[in-house]
């Protein structure tokens, strides 16, 4: 995967009042096959069959090649089923998380481990991190193969902050995260991840409607927004 | 939890968190089942959204359809896998259980009911190169088991429901199906069988105080003669499946597995006596919630089963029928031919009759609407018919006692425990097990319902969620100290290796027979009932003097008494006895059970009394009030209920309320009571000591009468056509007819006649096996 574009927006561009940040970056896939692999072998791997020792491996994968050509040639050619929007989700959410890590060193958290949250859609947040700074971020990651996906992910987010998602969350959390990060999130100190997928050629455009969009808004008192948008072209 | 589920509040979640956990853990939390179940019920529409995915985490493969989600792909993939590797379409209980099989020379495993055992079974059978023996704990599963089979191997493999070296010429390998009991007579034949699959299954029946002795003693044997054979313990519900092997020490090239996973959906209701219904979770504190609806009427009004469990008593007492009258009549008369050609054949084997006095069966009469009643008591053929019946589909409601849960497999929609009394734990696993049927339909999430009696909740509660654990020793290995005396010899003789496999009786009752000189009470009785090479007839038999039958009764206890440890019995036990007698001289003469059922009917209605009083009202010499008048008077002959003997705590309880009037006859309760005492006194209590003693008694004087007697008593005839047609596994109620199509049988095989052409479509399927 590759960073297309980086940018830094202080929130109080926005909210004089504001004091957080917003982090925004566009990532290409390039990888998509293995991805989709990969995502195969971890449904087997966190499956109460594998214990069972009745799946033979190279069977199992000579068996989901066709799912694997299907997911990509769908994903690749725009095209929308129930099974790639599944995937495209995941694969969201999983990259996002690998370039919170890897551009703005976060510990992914193991609580939403991903297989488990994705396949079953999830109804809470997707994904967890923690910052350098200690925070912990709540992140909900968005797939369509038809349109842009950034809409529907902070709307998401503003749901889940209404129904007080994160605060419900939050005992599970606890375990995974330092003491600095329970300080600050029960000081209400928290930030929010927002991963989407971007199927129109014109990325820079996209990042700038996300981080415009009316979503935005109710955002802009926390510490932290990460807007990830994930394109794929291979 | 109930509450909110029942109102739909966060339903989605506890959907998604259930494939998640089901993804993770597979099926076997029940409490997670219970409440998929419920939103099945309650909201639909919203579970069918997920039903897909459910199953496909379930691991239920030939429930997907084509995938719709990533999940359910992942599902149909792994379920492709497993299909490729086994070349079947296993389930991953299945797979598991199966690959151990194969790559171990013991296994041991437990497994819900219904998730799919006998579908593995048959894959072994079907596999199997050489010979196989199937042991159950009962005669109704033999037959169960007899029915699967045949259907599955070719002519060429000899099915059995008891142990005969025959057919030979015909027979490239051989499955026996039997129980452990029968299963001393494999051992005869240790070095003719090439035995190399032991099939254990309801292995549990290890824990029972008499026959787990028989059982291990069984297992032991086995394996010292027969140790290349794989030997596989399958049980419903329990824990330690280990305890099976290594009580024995199989610790070498064994494998064990407790699968937990279920197939089937449950929920749980409770009803007060106004028959009320809740919902109760037995797996928490939930509050009740009222049911609406009448979860059995709307069953059986939308086509469903049910099956009621009850108690033995109050079905001879008529309880059912009163108490579940309601849904009775939510069962409409069948119309279906197969279906009547069943009941029909029910009515000819009891002899029942609508136009008859004192002959009609009420248990038939609720079987043309679809109604079965199962028990114990039931003959066993009737019980096959029945159970074949439920197997078609024609059965909405069936009564049960414990002995349709002795492994019987048979599904329903709804099962209603109405008694609770002596409720063992697996026994209600079992029933619970039952709830729910099993369907093959594509995105289809089953479940059932289990309403049991409010007052037995808590009871109910905590049997559910305790374990069931086999004994880590033998009772071969225990102080036997808990044994009845009657059983001593028994079991002194498993455990000694004292048991006479030819006699059927252990060396120290033979010796007793030996002993005691029955040399001239045998000859008297050979006298009395054999004349040249038949047994005597009805007419012969009543030509005998009153006191000499009497003394020929009394000398076939004194035989019978002989091989006991003790020297007389008890005042009940004598009673029972006797009444045993005249049955076991009519099955000497070859009656049918029609034809015996017929005898006692005329015997205990007293009917040269009602043909008397009808004859003196035709002549006029008494009228029509003083007819009335006397025939009311006419009272039901005593006779005492049939139980096994030895037994001293025998009660010999008059079959019918003392004093009864003969207008008060029940024929089910005559039927039921008549099958007792030929399976229970004379089959398994008397036929053995007194078959020993005429074997006995011709080693010692080579007068073949006692040869003849024997024959009589064990088979029912003396025809050796006809013996060899049972050895066959022919019905005794067919032997007759087929005989006369035979031009020569021996262990070699069968030759018919050239000319079959007269024989019904019925009558060539029963011998077709053996047509070649």
């Amino acid at each position: 995967m590759n960073l297309i574009s980086y940018t830094e927006t202080n929130m109080s561009d926005y909210a004089h009042t504001a004091t957080g940040k917003i982090f925004s970056i566009a990532i290409d896939i390039t990888d998509l096959e293995l991805r989709v692999k990969e995502m195969l072998t971890v449904a087997l791997d966190t499956s109460w069959l594998q214990p069972m020792d009745v799946i033979d491996r190279m069977g199992y994968e000579a068996r989901s090649k066709r799912t694997v050509d299907k997911v990509t040639n769908e994903i690749l050619n725009n095209v929308e089923t129930d099974i790639s929007e599944d995937f495209g989700e995941y694969m969201v959410s999983d990259v996002a998380q690998t370039a919170l890590k890897k551009h703005f060193y976060h510990i992914r958290l193991p609580l939403a481990e991903l297989i488990k949250e994705k396949i079953s859609g999830n109804p809470g947040f997707d994904f967890h991190t923690e910052s350098p700074e200690a925070l912990v971020a709540f992140g909900e990651a968005k797939y369509s193969g038809v349109k842009n996906a950034h809409g529907r992910a902070l709307k998401q987010i503003n749901e889940f902050i209404q129904d007080k998602k994160d605060i419900q969350e939050f005992p599970d959390i606890r375990r995974f995260v330092t003491e600095a990060a329970i300080q600050n999130a029960a000081a209400g100190k928290k930030a929010y991840s927002a991963a989407f997928s971007i199927t129109t050629g014109d990325v820079a455009a996209i990042m700038d409607n996300a981080l415009t969009s009316i979503h935005m808004k109710t955002l802009l008192t926390y510490e932290a927004v990460y807007l990830i948008g994930v394109k794929v072209s291979a | 939890m109930l509450k909110n589920i029942i109102q739909g509040i966060g339903i989605r979640e506890v959907l998604e968190s259930a494939i998640r956990e089901f993804h993770e853990t597979g099926p076997i939390n029940m409490a997670t089942l219970e409440k998929l179940s419920l939103i099945k019920i309650h909201y639909p529409e919203v579970f069918n959204e997920y039903e897909a995915k459910i199953l496909s985490v379930m691991g239920l493969f030939y429930k997907i359809a084509e995938p719709k989600s990533f999940i359910e792909s992942v599902y149909k993939n792994l379920g492709d896998t497993i299909e490729e590797q086994f070349g079947k379409p296993f389930t991953p209980m299945q797979a598991s259980a199966y690959k151990s099989i194969v790559s171990n020379r013991f296994y041991s495993f437990s497994a819900p009911t219904s998730t799919g055992k006998s579908h593995l079974f048959r894959d072994l059978i079907t596999e199997e190169q050489h010979d196989i023996v199937i042991i159950v704990p009962s005669r109704a599963l033999i037959a169960e088991f007899y029915s699967l089979v045949v259907d599955l191997v070719g002519k060429e493999v000899l099915v059995l429901q008891f142990v005969e070296n025959i057919n030979q010429h015909h027979t490239a390998r051989r499955i026996f199906i039997i129980t452990p009991e029968r299963g001393v007579e494999l051992f005869k034949y240790a070095d003719e069988f090439e035995v190399g699959l032991f099939l254990f299954d309801e292995a549990q029946l290890s824990e029972e105080p008499i026959r787990g002795i028989s059982f291990d003693a069984f297992v032991r044997r086995s394996e010292k003669l027969f140790p290349k054979a794989k030997k596989v313990f399958a049980h419903p519900f329990v824990s330690n499946p280990e305890a099976q092997l290594s009580k024995h020490s199989f610790l070498e090239n064994s494998g064990s597995n407790s699968f937990k996973q279920n197939n089937v959906g449950k929920v749980y209701l409770s009803r007060n006596e106004d028959g009320e219904l809740e919902y109760f979770s037995p797996f928490n504190d939930s509050a009740h919630v009222k049911c609406e609806i009448d979860i059995v009427e709307s069953t059986l009004k939308n086509d469903g089963t049910a099956l009621i469990y009850i108690s033995k008593s109050k079905i001879l007492n008529g309880g059912h029928i009163e108490g579940f009258g309601k849904y009775i009549a939510l069962c409409p008369i069948l119309e279906n031919p197969p279906a009547i050609k069943m009941v029909d054949e029910l009515t000819k084997y009891i002899g029942a009759s609508e136009g008859q006095f004192g002959k009609q069966s009420s248990f038939l009469t609720l079987m043309e609407r679809g109604v079965v009643v199962h028990h114990g008591s039931m003959p066993l053929k009737a019980r096959l018919l029945i159970e074949q019946f439920v197997r078609d589909g024609y059965a909405k409601i069936c009564f049960a006692t414990a002995t349709l849960n002795q492994g019987i497999n048979m599904p329903f929609d709804c099962v209603w425990i109405d008694n609770f009394h002596m409720m063992k734990e697996l026994t209600l696993k079992n029933l619970i097990g039952r709830a729910g049927r099993t369907t093959q339909t594509p995105n289809q999430f089953d479940f059932g319902y289990t309403i049991i009696n409010k007052a037995n909740v808590t009871t109910f509660r905590s049997r559910i969620i305790s374990s069931i654990e086999l004994d880590p020793t033998s009772k071969l290995d225990d102080d036997s100290k808990d044994i009845p005396d009657d059983y001593s010899d028994l079991i002194t003789a498993i455990k000694t290796d004292t048991f006479n496999d030819d006699l059927h009786l252990t060396d120290s009752q033979v010796d007793r027979l030996k002993e005691s000189n029955l040399k001239s009470d045998v000859r008297f009785v050979l006298d009395k009932l054999i004349d040249g090479d038949k047994a005597i007839g009805g007419h012969q038999y009543y030509e005998i003097k009153p006191s000499i039958r009497k003394k020929l009764k009394e000398t076939l206890k004194k035989i019978y008494i002989t091989h006991l440890k003790r020297d007389s019995l008890t005042v009940q036990e004598q009673t029972i006895l006797s009444a045993s007698i005249p049955l076991l001289l009519w099955r000497v003469q070859g009656k049918a059970f029609s034809e015996t059922l017929s005898l006692r009917h005329s015997y205990l209605t007293r009917r040269d009394e009602r043909r008397a009083l009808l004859k003196k009202l035709k002549q006029k010499s008494i009228s029509q009030e003083e007819y009335n008048k006397a025939f009311d008077e006419i009272k039901i002959q005593y006779s005492a209920r049939a139980e096994s003997l030895p037994n001293k705590n025998a009660r010999a309880i008059n079959l019918f309320r003392r004093g009864a009037p003969v207008k008060e006859f029940d024929y089910d309760l005559l039927v039921y009571d008549t099958y007792d005492y030929l399976d229970k006194v004379i089959n398994l209590s008397l036929s053995d000591p007194l078959c020993a003693a005429l074997t006995i008694y011709y080693q010692e004087t080579e007068d073949v009468r006692a040869k003849i007697l024997r024959n009589f008593i064990r088979y029912g005839t003396n025809n050796e056509i006809e013996i060899w047609l049972l050895k066959y596994g022919f019905d005794p109620e067919d032997t007759e007819w087929i005989g006369l199509y035979i031009q020569h049988i021996d262990e070699q095989g069968i030759i018919f006649i050239d000319n079959l052409n007269d024989l019904s479509e019925d009558q060539l399927r029963i011998i077709e096996r053996y047509i070649y």
